[in-house]
């Protein structure tokens, strides 16, 4: 591991909370999906049903959850791995759009609407 | 096929992504250049079904392997969201050929990429970049960075060249990721040292950064087709997690330098492997 450096220059506010902020949403999506993913799996083996071949779709997800099923466990911990980067954009976006940074307000935008459109698009 | 019974498959697929992320961290280039190949070859799943799981793996290890280059400012934020923006429509672009094209044409491709790592990791010299520090007059959108590199005890600050250039080519790099669930290192670190000047501490660290949002562009798209197997994506997630982990101590300990020259010959015969394979001789 790279051992915390000494602070080498001084940078703005606005610049360490960026890099704070986004450390801390990838840190915490990373711990909560993996560990949605190994309760689910688990469960999976415990049941001796084995570790399921398909996904659910996303709509089915959320009440195999409620039902406590170790797909749906798996399914969400699956979705909110993926959705994590999506997540750091928005804490950017919102922190250019402080800054009024339009450039990068722009930017984050078109990367959210990319995403969009990889979720939406993909159903058909 | 069921694999769901059969839970020994399930912890081999775990080894073989343990070892991928542990020799794809040591050699720069994420676990994804062995594991879809291996998985593809030796244990016959379907090629989409293991591109799909290494994109999964891609996002997890980057979200897992970011935090600690962000604190020490190794990855320039700015320069990784303009990037992202072609990578990301590269990536889209690439999950939706990898979708539609037939199996044998995505195996000849994916045996092409191999053949230009293996091409890639033969010659490794690193080149050396001029310090620069960024300025408003150098860097009018603030993309370059600054950071403390313990190895030569002193701030090394770095402006990125050539943004006509790099951002189309962070596109192709996109599609390449897309294809085929690779991080798309082979393309952003030459991308960012050669064409870019930006350090080579950087250029790892901002792509590794880059690759979770595109991998996961087209991680949703393979989601939605059908081709994510939590059988083999959850043991190859969290194998190639813990592999990276393992790479990442074992390059603090060693000096791995000669291990590339060693591995191009394990590259090309994966390439030939899979070549042979699309073309139906395997």
């Amino acid at each position: 591991m790279v051992a915390d450096p000494p602070p080498p220059y001084t940078e703005d506010r606005v610049t360490t909370q960026l890099y704070a902020w986004i450390a801390r949403i990838l840190a915490v999506g990373f711990w909560l999906s993996i560990g949605i993913i190994v309760v689910g799996v688990s469960l999976a083996l415990l049941s001796g049903d084995g570790i399921s071949e398909e996904t659910l779709s996303v709509g089915d997800i959320l009440p195999a959850v409620l039902d406590a099923e170790a797909d749906g466990l798996i399914g969400l911990g699956i979705l909110l791995l993926l959705l994590t980067p999506l997540s750091y954009v928005v804490a950017a976006l919102v922190i250019f759009a402080r800054q009024r940074d339009r450039l990068f307000v722009g930017v984050c935008l078109m990367l959210i609407l990319l995403i969009a459109a990889s979720i939406g698009l993909a159903v058909f | 096929v069921g694999r769901s019974g059969r839970l020994g498959e399930v912890l081999l697929i775990g080894l073989v992504a343990a070892a991928a992320g542990t020799l794809g961290t040591m050699l720069g280039l994420g676990g994804g250049v062995f594991l879809v190949p291996i998985l593809s070859l030796a244990f016959g799943i379907d090629l989409r079904t293991v591109i799909a799981a290494s994109a999964l793996a891609v996002v997890a290890n980057s979200a897992s392997g970011s935090a600690v280059y962000l604190r020490a400012r190794f990855t320039s934020v700015r320069l990784a969201l303009a990037m992202q923006v072609p990578m990301v429509a590269g990536a889209l672009a690439g999950g939706f050929l990898a979708v539609s094209l037939p199996e044998v044409a995505l195996k000849g491709l994916f045996a092409a990429l191999l053949y230009y790592v293996a091409f890639a990791m033969r010659r490794r010299s690193v080149p050396q970049v001029a310090v620069e520090r960024p300025s408003a007059l150098n860097d009018p959108y603030r993309l370059g960075g600054r950071y403390f590199d313990p190895a030569v005890d002193d701030v090394v600050g770095y402006v990125p060249h050539r943004l006509r250039l790099g951002l189309p080519g962070a596109s192709l790099a996109g599609i390449a990721s897309g294809m085929f669930g690779i991080g798309g290192g082979p393309i952003t670190v030459p991308l960012y040292t050669l064409v870019m000047r930006v350090p080579v501490k950087a250029a790892t660290s901002t792509s590794s950064f880059m690759f979770g949002l595109t991998a996961s562009a087209s991680a949703f798209i393979y989601y939605q087709n059908n081709y994510v197997d939590p059988s083999v994506a959850i043991p190859a997630v969290l194998g190639i997690i813990g592999g990276a982990r393992i790479g990442a101590e074992l390059t603090m300990r060693t000096r791995p330098r000669r291990l590339g020259q060693i591995f191009v010959f394990v590259m090309l015969g994966l390439a030939t492997s899979m070549l042979l394979d699309a073309l139906g001789v395997y």
